[in-house]
């Protein structure tokens, strides 16, 4: 067996800076990875041949009803592989409200030194105006047309080629990711790397961690010491991964809270050619239905779009109904309106330490769906779209700006839109009473001394925005709070 | 007449005496290409299976977790041998509006379960299809771009 004083569990976002740090801080690191090592090279712009690389499950990771879609990431870099590179920094007004409701007293000003540290590690910039693709450029006019608050994003690319294939994997290593950024520093600084080893459980002794079973893609198990573990998983295995361990959870709190920020596509379809899979996917936001702590705005607007396979897999109806779409690819945009879920599923986990989502829209969370929806068919329309389609049972033609008001009243169900989330937050959140959440504010997990969590899993609810710079920047923070109680640093 | 409901529950009967049966999976790759002529059918537009989209298809679904490859294997079965209790025949000898009615009834359905079906079935499809030059260039899809040089570089 071979052993090791900390085992950093996931190399996303939230792993990766941890192993950084603490490997930095001289202690003995052994980075674990399920999925593969994959360079540039290897990022060959092939939907069928990058999603079963890059994404859990081959992307067909469900909730238990099947009925939403849940991306999660894998490869060494996590989700930071194949997302779409938007850095947002947690509104003050939640981070406070987390802070009075999690007792998480400092956080705020503690986030904001190490949201200082990522942006400049990442090289975060501003999308310029000659980025901004022609989807993006038309998003933009509709909001300005209808008087709606929009913003230009921010994002981590340097050497960006504008090929749009962002969600593949970049060939061009233009990310600024985990990969890139965080594990090579990692390494330099003495951490280990192993790929493909999926951990099946945390074992501990007397209520302290003492390794983790892993398995081998060929199935092989295999033990690995630790005197510390981080979790870095992500929302939805980090919690799975406690449950099937058995962990003390007196309160339990493990599992809950789980945010999905799911979302549906509004496609719209334009007279003259739009190309919108060309350029950078995302660098324009329409917040006007988006307020961090008012739940009567919950709504975040972004244009979206996929590669073929991926839009006409999203699109409902069959034969010539679905192909009429198809066949006009090069004229079609969409955006996903994303809702802030105040509603909230749990997580319950396999024998091997598998998620299994639960989760349901709660009613609040359909209402301000289909507002969105609504307000993503009228921003569409006043950009010039002859006809917006939205996902119901059938494909449902907009051409009207009445019309667009009358989504509003859609009785959002199960299906009806399809639903997919790419930003799960939560499961194992932070929280200065234990009665609130399973972590404590620096990242310790109650459950086992030497157990710590270090990704999404520690928000305490949605966020409404991107989770990717919060997870660097709390992977930082855990991995000093670690490298402090090893006595390292 | 037959009601939708009563077609799909005879049809999951007619599946699950399938699964006593089994599938080779050239069988199961003809039960996909089927079904890929239907759901991306248009005039003008190549036939999903003159690609090979059954077999690509299926190769993706490989990839799959062993659930969702068994689940996938239990509704091609329901799919091909269902029919035979209508019609006489399995889903790919069926007539093309025999096929679509098939297919109508999943996506109408009231019932969760047959519109899953139809949505797993589309987007597993959807794989094997739209992943093939010759239909990037009937809808007018580029392609990868490797090769371009970055912004930053400058022309």
């Amino acid at each position: 067996m071979t052993r090791h004083q900390v085992v950093v569990i996931g190399s996303g976002a939230g792993g990766g800076t941890a192993a950084r740090t603490l490997a930095e801080a001289g202690l003995d690191v052994l980075l674990l990875e399920m999925g593969a090592a994959l360079g540039p090279e290897q990022m060959r712009q092939r939907e069928e041949q990058m999603i079963p690389q890059l994404f859990q499950d081959a992307g067909a990771r469900r909730t238990v009803d099947q009925t939403i879609t849940v991306l999660q990431g894998q490869g060494l870099g996590g989700s930071t592989l194949h997302n779409l590179n938007l850095v947002k920094r947690i509104p003050p007004a939640l981070l406070e409200q987390w802070e009075r409701s999690q007792s998480l007293a400092g956080l705020s000003a503690s986030l904001t030194e190490d949201y200082d540290w990522a942006e400049r590690e990442l090289k975060v910039s501003r999308i310029e105006d000659h980025q901004v693709n022609r989807a993006n450029q038309l998003f933009s006019q509709g909001c300005s047309a209808l008087g709606l608050r929009q913003a230009r994003l921010l994002h981590n690319r340097v050497g960006c080629v504008g090929s749009g294939f962002c969600e593949l994997g970049c060939a061009y290593n233009a990310k600024m990711n985990s990969a890139r950024v965080m594990i090579p520093a990692a390494v330099a600084a003495g951490a280990k790397v192993e790929t493909g080893l999926r951990v099946t459980q945390i074992t501990s002794r007397f209520g302290r961690v003492n390794g983790v079973r892993v398995q081998s893609a060929d199935g092989r198990p295999r033990q690995i010491g630790a005197d510390a573990v981080v979790l870095a998983a992500s929302a939805t295995s980090s919690a799975a991964l406690v449950l099937a361990s058995g962990l003390d959870d007196p309160h339990r709190r493990s599992g809950r809270g789980l945010h999905l920020h799911p979302g549906t596509t509004v496609a719209a379809l334009f007279d003259t050619p739009v190309k919108a899979w060309s350029g950078i996917p995302q660098s324009i936001e329409c917040t006007e239905l988006l307020d961090a702590v008012d739940p009567n705005k919950r709504v975040w607007i972004v244009p979206a779009f996929a590669h073929p396979a991926g839009a006409a897999g999203l699109m409902s109806g069959f034969g010539p109904e679905l192909m009429g779409l198809m066949r006009q690819y090069r004229h079609l945009a969409a955006a996903a309106p994303m809702l802030h879920d105040y509603g909230a599923g749990h997580i319950t986990a396999t024998s091997d330490g598998r998620p299994r989502i639960h989760y349901r829209l709660d009613p609040g969370d359909s209402r301000a769906l289909a507002q969105g929806m609504a307000m993503t068919a009228r921003i569409w329309l006043a950009a010039g779209a002859q006809r917006v389609i939205l996902p119901g049972i059938r494909p449902i033609f907009v051409s009207s700006l009445a019309e667009a008001a009358r989504v509003e009243a859609w009785d959002v169900q199960p299906l009806d839109p399809p639903l997919v989330a790419v930003h799960p937050q939560g499961g194992l959140a932070m929280a200065g009473d234990p009665r609130r959440g399973p972590v404590d504010p620096e990242g310790r997990h109650r459950g086992a001394r030497g157990l710590y969590v270090a990704d999404g899993s520690l928000f305490p609810s949605s966020t409404g925005v991107p989770p990717q710079l919060t997870i660097y920047a709390l992977g930082r923070r855990v991995g000093r709070t670690v490298a402090r109680d090893l006595g390292a640093g | 007449m037959w009601s939708r409901r009563r077609f799909l529950s005879l049809g999951v009967a007619g599946g699950g005496a399938a699964l006593l049966l089994g599938l080779a999976p050239a069988r199961e790759v003809q039960i996909l290409d089927a079904l890929a002529d239907r759901l991306f059918f248009a005039p003008g537009m190549p036939k999903p299976s003159t690609l090979g989209a059954g077999a690509r298809a299926w190769a993706f679904a490989m990839e799959l977790p062993a659930f969702d490859r068994a689940q996938l294997r239990g509704l091609l079965r329901a799919i091909d041998w269902g029919p035979c209790l209508r019609w006489g025949a399995r889903f790919p000898n069926l007539g093309e509006a025999e096929q679509d009615a098939i297919l109508t009834a999943l996506c109408e359905a009231e019932a969760l379960t047959p519109r899953l079906a139809l949505q797993a079935l589309r987007q597993l499809l959807a794989m094997g299809t739209f992943t093939h030059p010759t239909v990037w260039a009937a809808i007018g899809y580029d392609g990868p771009t490797i090769g371009l040089q970055a912004w930053e570089e400058g022309p």
